[in-house]
């Protein structure tokens, strides 16, 4: 028996009661000896044996009405007991690029199809797909000819591989249906990448089975373009990494659209092999591939853009002292090539399409704080690090936004409530938030105005990072000083990535003409706009986009708004052309621990999860019963205690 | 009856009260000519002059009737009923019902012995306990009274079934008086009493009951313990009064009917009273048996 709200078994205390109340009832002391009590018969109270039995009996109907009320709260339950002897199954298919090599997923679908095929009456699957994130294609259901067929018409697609998601969620999902047995199909390649981060040390928990198939084999010859990159107005250089031991010769294809540029033999080794360029300055993307193809052909084809931009400089005003946002922003040329420019504020008017980042006083003090009204009103991305400065509250009061000192004694804040899907932590996407929670803030303020949506909070819940939804440009506001005194955050190691994201999102010139990877959220300039595959030729009608996207295929696409028309080059992730699988297959039947996993099944019944016990206890509606019981003892107590009154 | 109830023995007890009662004011019912001689015994107030042996008189210069068995003597049976419910007394100066029962037939016991008439003995509880066949000598008074007066009381009564016993044993056309408080199943005691009456007994029934009984006048709340059986019951005093005066007044009712159906009468004696009702019930009926 299991309980769904244990917490209301608390309640059976209350059987105390009723003994308390038992056992501190007045008794009469006084014997009166009497010659004959026939003349009293009904009208008394026998206290003979029987009569005594009859108010034990009733002590105990009181007790069992108690039990059963906190029994009928707590939603008790037979777990598996609705599905005693039916099986359930959940299929997690692979769906990431490197299932396209040649014959895995024709292999691995066949193996599938024949497990699920095994499924009988009364048995559940469900079928899942990992990428990019665990989606149900099929959710848990009896109609097995559903999943078979969902099973049939499945395609991979060109997402990276990362298992530990999908595994969780798999497993989450047994555990949540009732079955008396439980079986994690797992369709996949076993690609090495996709491992990573698993701890294959822990077996899935007792009572589900994991069937691994058979670990494919490394591919005989594979290669990808696993990068490009511009190197001077008519010159690109693409690296192209060999995955198989032995030379392989090929030839570079590369033209814009259908218009072929050239193309070029070239012998691989084993490795990275760099390979040079020449194309046309006019031109506004490139598109290069390798032929012949090999056992993967989707990654043997890359796109860049090579149109100009405008610089993707990030103004600053002046503080005294070291300037750690400069800094900072000079250092993100270190991280790839979407490094950022760091300059001072211009005299005379500010670019709109430069990100302003203000902090001093000054700044919203005349004369400069007409060009700031000026910079806002033509809606340039704005980030304002809040000092208090009374000029700064009263232009941020002459906006809508009240900013309120933080007091208290409880220093350093930490900044918490961080909104993961915000596209400026997307430098910290599939990775753990915690460098961001442990920044000490001594000083700061709470943000409060309605054009604000929070991006982080303080410990109290008041708002210390928000958007602000100036006329639909972007604009944030940091409820802190960004100076050592205020704050630890510049000597943090999670301050460079956020502050390159912040200005890359500030500007929308992030992963424009620079690599784009499949997975990857694509923030888009502001306003809405279209959204299309440029190349390869997509027969499909543009679809309408706004904020940000996440292209499934690899390509050219173009965001057209208006006037303005950009490009983005997606490509596949280069992990995922590597196709060698877990080098050691032992390994991974030791993650399934069958015989382990045998023995508890045997031993104990499986636990359902939270979700599951909920369907078991709703299917099975023992409070019915238990309410139902409860009722009956309570009549049956009315009468005794009537019988037993005085 | 706190005089009666210091005197030592219950023949003084007997005696005193009899003596008080009687004296000039009865003659000897006793009529028609001797058959047999019996016995001798003391002139008494109220005796026929004419009865007194004037022979032995000049002999001892004191003053005897001669006594004869005669065809036409009454048997009185006194039957007393020795359960443990006869045994209660609600409160210390008053005396039992068994005590007050053995009075009451002690007294009558008396009245018939001198009045010549023959009278037995029945002690009842779960049976019949002892029986003493119908004399009417002095030696079997003071028997009579010896065995009446050791009597101990206990246990049940099968009162209907004790008396069916009886009516085998005694001679028609006698005089019963049952001493006893009747808790007894109405349907047995009838079948009985009918069964005495088909022998045309006559009938005197002594209800002995304490005043409690029938006032229930108590002030107790609490487990009242049924003194034969010993089964209890919580009873609220207050609570429960009227329903027992109605049914305890429904009970003598039909006992009463039940004693006038037989042809008998029932003499309702509360032990905070006088016994001599039931001499005077006993006298009266007597009377008409003769």
């Amino acid at each position: 028996m299991s309980w769904l709200f244990p917490g209301f078994l608390a309640g059976a205390a209350l059987i105390g009661l009723p003994v308390l109340l038992h056992f501190l009832r007045s008794k009469p002391k006084t014997l009166v000896p009497f010659p004959s009590l026939r003349f009293l018969g009904d009208m008394a109270i026998r206290d003979t044996r029987r009569h005594r039995i009859q108010r034990w009996i009733t002590l105990l109907l009181r007790c069992l009405v108690i039990a059963a009320l906190a029994a009928a709260f707590a939603r008790p339950f037979w777990q598996g007991a609705a599905a005693k002897n039916h099986q359930a199954l959940v299929v997690a298919l692979d769906n990431s690029m490197s299932m396209q090599a040649q014959g895995r997923w024709d292999a691995r679908r066949a193996q599938a199809l024949v497990r699920v095929a095994k499924l009988g009456e009364g048995d559940r699957a469900g079928l899942m797909v990992m990428f990019p994130r665990p989606t149900w294609i099929v959710p848990m259901t009896d109609d097995i000819g559903r999943v078979r067929s969902a099973l049939a018409n499945a395609t991979p697609g060109f997402e990276n591989t990362r298992y530990a998601p999908g595994l969780k969620a798999a497993i989450e999902a047994l555990e949540s249906v009732p079955a008396a047995e439980r079986t994690l199909l797992w369709v996949a390649d076993e690609q090495r990448a996709g491992w990573l981060g698993v701890d294959l040390a822990r077996p899935v928990p007792a009572g589900i089975k994991l069937e691994l198939g058979d670990v494919a084999p490394s591919p005989g010859r594979q290669a990808a373009i696993v990068r490009l990159q511009r190197d001077g107005k008519t010159r690109v250089t693409a690296t192209v990494r060999l995955f198989s031991p032995d030379k392989d010769r090929r030839e570079i294809i590369f033209g814009e659209g259908s218009r072929e540029l050239g193309h070029q033999a070239v012998e691989l080794v084993s490795g990275e092999n760099t390979i040079p360029l020449e194309v046309p300055a006019d031109i506004k993307y490139l598109r290069v591939s390798m032929v012949p193809a090999d056992d993967l052909k989707a990654d043997d084809t890359a796109w860049i853009v090579l149109e100009q931009k405008a610089g993707n400089a990030v103004l600053l005003d002046p503080v005294e002292g070291p300037d750690f946002l400069a800094h900072a922003l000079q250092s993100t040329k270190k991280i790839d090539s979407t490094g950022l420019d760091a300059s001072g504020l211009p005299k005379g008017a500010w670019p709109a399409d430069s990100p302003v980042i203000l902090r001093s006083a000054q700044s919203f003090m005349p004369p400069r704080v007409s060009e700031l009204d000026r910079f806002v009103g033509a809606g340039g991305p704005l980030l304002v690090f809040v000092d208090g400065s009374p000029s700064q509250t009263a232009w941020l009061a002459k906006q809508g936004i009240k900013i309120v000192p933080r007091s208290g004694t409880d220093t350093p804040w930490n900044l918490r409530d961080w909104d993961a899907e915000h596209p400026i932590l997307a430098a910290y996407a599939g990775q753990s938030l915690l460098p961001l929670l442990q920044v000490d803030f001594q000083e700061g303020f709470n943000l409060e105005g309605a054009q604000l949506a929070p991006v982080a909070n303080w410990p109290d819940g008041a708002m210390a990072l928000a958007e602000w939804n100036n006329q639909g440009r972007r604009a944030l506001i940091a409820g802190f000083p960004m100076t050592r005194e205020a704050t630890n955050w510049p000597a943090q190691p999670s301050f460079v990535p956020f502050i390159h994201q912040a200005a890359n999102w500030l500007g929308s010139f992030s992963l424009m003409r620079h690599e784009c990877r499949i997975g990857d959220t694509i923030p888009l300039p502001p306003g809405e706009g279209t959204w299309r595959l440029v190349d390869p030729p997509d027969p499909s009608a543009p679809r309408t986009a706004a904020g940000s996207v996440r292209p499934g295929l690899p390509g050219v696409y173009e965001f057209a708004s208006g006037q303005d028309h950009r490009l983005y080059a997606v490509n596949i992730p280069p992990a995922e052309s590597d196709l060698a699988p877990w080098p050691d297959p032992v390994q991974l039947h030791a993650l399934a621990n069958p015989a382990k996993a045998a023995g508890n099944q045997a031993k104990a019944p499986p636990s359902a999860g939270p979700a599951g016990r909920e369907i078991s206890e709703n299917q099975q509606r023992l409070w019915w019963w238990v309410l139902a019981f409860c009722g009956l003892a309570l009549m049956a107590e009315l009468a005794l205690a009537n019988r037993t009154a005085l | 009856m706190q005089l009666l109830a210091d005197l030592p023995s219950l023949e003084l007890k007997a005696r005193y009260m009899i003596d008080g009662f009687l004296a000039g004011r009865h003659r000897s019912p006793q009529k028609g000519s001797s058959v047999e001689f019996a016995e001798y015994r003391a002139y008494q107030p109220g005796d026929d002059l004419r009865r007194v042996d004037w022979r032995l008189y000049a002999r001892t210069d004191r003053l005897h009737l001669k006594q004869y068995e005669e065809e036409t003597q009454l048997h009185v049976y006194l039957v007393l009923d020795t359960s443990q419910s006869m045994n209660f007394q609600s409160r210390p100066e008053l005396v039992s019902k068994i005590a007050f029962a053995r009075l009451a037939l002690a007294a009558i016991g008396l009245t018939a012995q001198r009045q010549g008439d023959a009278f037995g003995l029945a002690l009842v509880g779960a049976g019949l306990q002892d029986y003493l066949r119908a004399r009417s000598s002095m030696p079997h008074w003071r028997s009579f009274v010896g065995r009446i007066e050791s009597v101990k009381p206990g246990g049940t009564t099968s009162l209907a079934k004790c008396l069916e016993d009886l009516a085998e044993l005694i001679p028609p056309r006698s005089m019963v008086v049952i001493a006893s408080d009747f808790y007894e199943d109405s349907p047995l005691l009838e079948a009985a009493v009918r069964r005495l009456r088909y022998d045309h007994h006559d009938l005197i029934g002594l209800h002995v009951l304490d005043p409690v009984e029938i006032d229930f006048d108590l002030d107790q709340t609490g487990h009242f313990l049924d003194v034969e059986d010993g089964r209890r019951l919580r009873v609220d005093v207050a609570a429960v009064r009227k329903g027992y005066l109605d049914k305890f007044s429904a009970f003598c009712g039909d006992l009463d009917e039940l004693f006038h159906r037989a042809g008998g009468d029932v003499t309702r004696l509360r032990t905070d009273a006088s016994p001599i009702t039931a001499i005077s019930g006993y006298l009266a009926r007597r009377s008409q048996s003769l």
